[in-house]
């Protein structure tokens, strides 16, 4: 009982510290820098369109 | 080795808030979404309920307004924030405090370093976090004085309620008191207190809960728009999935928030999914010696959250008056944190006490857990918030509202709740002028999500959005003064400021003084008498029971019984 504990204890603690590193790594290595931020496909707050009238509270999609 | 013990748990609680917060410790403000604070605010209608918007954020405006006249309002941002962030996790911490240290720090960290925490901050719902932070502290002052053993035995074994203390009262109704800043706040509270007070203590949780919550309560009741919202807003803000594990899933893991855009990356990588299944596997486990009352409330949170996008509940805020605050259903799943929090801790105790070894490196690694799997909350969501000075146009516009004699309202313009200015690195947030500007500020309340409007229900900003599309005079509405809000999206209506007088003009605002009488507004209002005299008696039931806990009262009254013996 006491090595199942610690094996599944290892592998969720393995498991967690493997998503914070791969997070960290990506964030800190910014593979999206290159994006062109100062000319986007269409502003926040306008539904596709280029009228940009008004800001958008949120998104529901990423 | 005994102060050790002591201040470990204290001290991770505020290494956890200090690793969040402290790029925004210093002067200027954050300015994120729905968080918006200013210098200096007033004390005006609609931070008291009184104007014509239904009081979403009363009486947090007006405990705000009243904060900044003594504090800058940037630091008192800061304590709010971080009283939020540390209070929460002990909170946690403390109601298992006949544990050892290690399960207590699982317990906070599990509690202090979740997803909700870090969703509610990022959309700016201060509020919310302190109505968070609240929920341990009344779930154990609720449950006084039979708290300590029943959380480690089971609750079937209850004891009887041994007799009221005003003391255990008072120290209920101070933890309440940060969570009723908002309605929904007020709810969590509300039921938090319900249930762990169980029938016994019905009486006192009950009446507590209506009393404290009559600031926003009444003037809703009394509000002559009827408190009907439209159905489209329960589409928009409904809970929804992050990652391939489903909505639920990401609601178990206390996300599962509407708005994609505040949700940490790490809470989209494919392994969190399986993380959350086995954090809430030994959470389960370790439920069963926690009260069933808030182990069903904490499932009765997660329902709520998991309906709160459907058909049904559309027609429910469409014919129930106040059913609006259903919306933005992810928010109910507060009451799920504190039995997976400290269903968790109890679990891994359990776990650990099956090991001949090593029980301390699994507590550890349990502590880690939550932090491992979302690491971008740290150092404010890694430079996702920052704090900002306001430009010096707004001083300056304040100060001209301030010095008038004349009478009448503001207007903003772009006529839009939301703004991205350039100098707060193009974040969205809320309209800072009616936080900012000592006069009553007609902001639009129509939401836009993904693009689509989501309408409000101020029909004072309705008459106004038609008469700027009209091009009316807005004098009509009561309205003196236009602000023309520069850098950020929107459009000004060219026809609206043609021929009256710019009486402030700057790089990014314009003030433009209206000629002309104005006409007072005549949209309803709730009636001042009852929302000012609900005010009153929360504030003397905070008041009287600060004093009580604060003054020597009760030895008083001890000593004054000996010298009659």
């Amino acid at each position: 009982m006491g090595k199942l504990v610690g094996a599944i204890a290892s592998v969720l603690v393995g498991l967690a510290l493997a998503t914070g590193v791969a997070v960290a790594v990506s964030s800190a290595s910014a593979p999206d820098k290159s994006v062109n931020l100062e000319d986007p496909a269409a502003p926040n707050g306008s539904a596709g369109t280029q009228s940009g009238d008004s800001v958008n509270y949120g998104s529901s999609t990423p | 080795m005994g102060t050790t013990r002591r201040f470990l748990v204290p001290a991770v609680c505020a290494a956890m808030a200090l690793a969040v917060l402290a790029p925004l410790f210093g002067r200027g403000f954050v300015l994120v979404y729905d968080m918006v604070f200013a210098p200096r605010q007033d004390l005006l209608p609609d931070t008291l309920g009184l104007g014509t918007a239904l009081p979403r954020a009363v009486p947090a405006d007006a405990v705000v307004a009243l904060a900044t006249h003594v504090v800058p309002g940037d630091l008192v941002q800061q304590l709010v924030l971080a009283a939020a962030l540390f209070a929460g996790p002990l909170g946690a911490a403390r109601y298992l405090k006949d544990e050892p240290p290690g399960v207590q720090v699982v317990a906070a960290v599990a509690y202090g370093w979740s997803a909700y925490v870090a969703e509610r901050l990022f959309i700016g719902h201060w509020p919310y976090l302190l109505a968070y932070a609240s929920l341990p502290w009344i779930a154990r002052f609720a449950r006084k004085p039979r708290t300590a053993k029943a959380t480690k035995k089971s609750t079937a074994t209850k004891k009887p309620a041994a007799a009221e203390s005003p003391k255990a009262a008072a120290r209920l109704i101070l933890a309440m008191a940060p969570a009723v800043l908002t309605p929904a706040g007020g709810i969590l509270a509300a039921g938090t207190a319900v249930v762990a007070g169980g029938v016994r203590r019905l009486w006192l949780t009950a009446t507590v809960s209506v009393v404290l919550n009559a600031p926003w309560w009444v003037p809703a009741v009394l509000h002559p728009g009827g408190g009907l919202s439209d159905s489209a807003g329960v589409e928009a803000f409904g809970a929804r999935a992050e990652s391939w594990g489903g909505t639920l899933t990401s609601l178990l893991g206390l996300g599962g928030i509407w708005n994609a855009e505040v949700v940490p990356a790490s809470r989209t990588n494919p392994v969190v999914p399986v993380l959350i299944l086995a954090v809430t596997a030994v959470a389960i486990i370790g439920m069963q010696h926690l009260p069933r009352g808030m182990v069903g409330l904490g499932v009765a949170g997660l329902v709520l959250a998991l309906v709160g996008g459907t058909a049904a509940l559309g027609w429910v805020v469409e014919h129930v008056p106040g059913a609006g605050l259903l919306r933005d259903s992810q928010k109910w799943v507060a009451w799920w944190a504190l039995p997976l929090a400290l269903g968790f801790a109890l679990g891994v105790r359990q776990a650990a006490e099956a090991l001949k070894r090593g029980r301390k490196a699994v507590l550890a690694g349990a502590a880690i857990i939550p932090i491992a799997m979302m690491p971008d909350l740290a150092w404010a969501g890694w430079g996702r918030l920052a704090a900002v000075d306001y430009p010096q146009d707004w001083a300056a516009v304040r100060q001209i509202l301030e010095t008038s004699t004349r009478d009448g309202d503001v207007v903003t313009v772009p006529f839009g709740g939301f703004r991205q200015f350039g100098w707060n690195d193009g974040r969205t947030q809320y309209d800072p002028a009616p936080a900012y500007l000592p006069r009553t500020t007609v902001v639009d309340d129509t939401l836009v999500v993904d693009g689509h409007p989501v309408p409000g229900e101020d029909r004072r900003a309705a008459a106004v959005r038609t008469a700027l599309t009209d091009g009316r005079d807005l004098t009509e509405l009561g309205i003196r003064w236009v602000l023309v809000q520069h850098g950020t999206p929107g459009r000004v209506p060219a026809n609206l400021l043609i021929s009256d007088e710019r009486i402030y003009h700057g790089r990014w605002l314009d003030l433009y003084e209206l000629g002309g009488p104005t006409q007072p507004d005549t949209t309803g209002r709730p009636p001042k008498a009852p929302v000012i005299a609900a005010d009153v008696l929360a504030l003397a039931t905070v008041t009287l029971c600060l004093l009580w806990l604060v003054l020597p009262a009760g030895s008083l009254r001890r000593s004054s019984r000996r010298t009659r013996e």
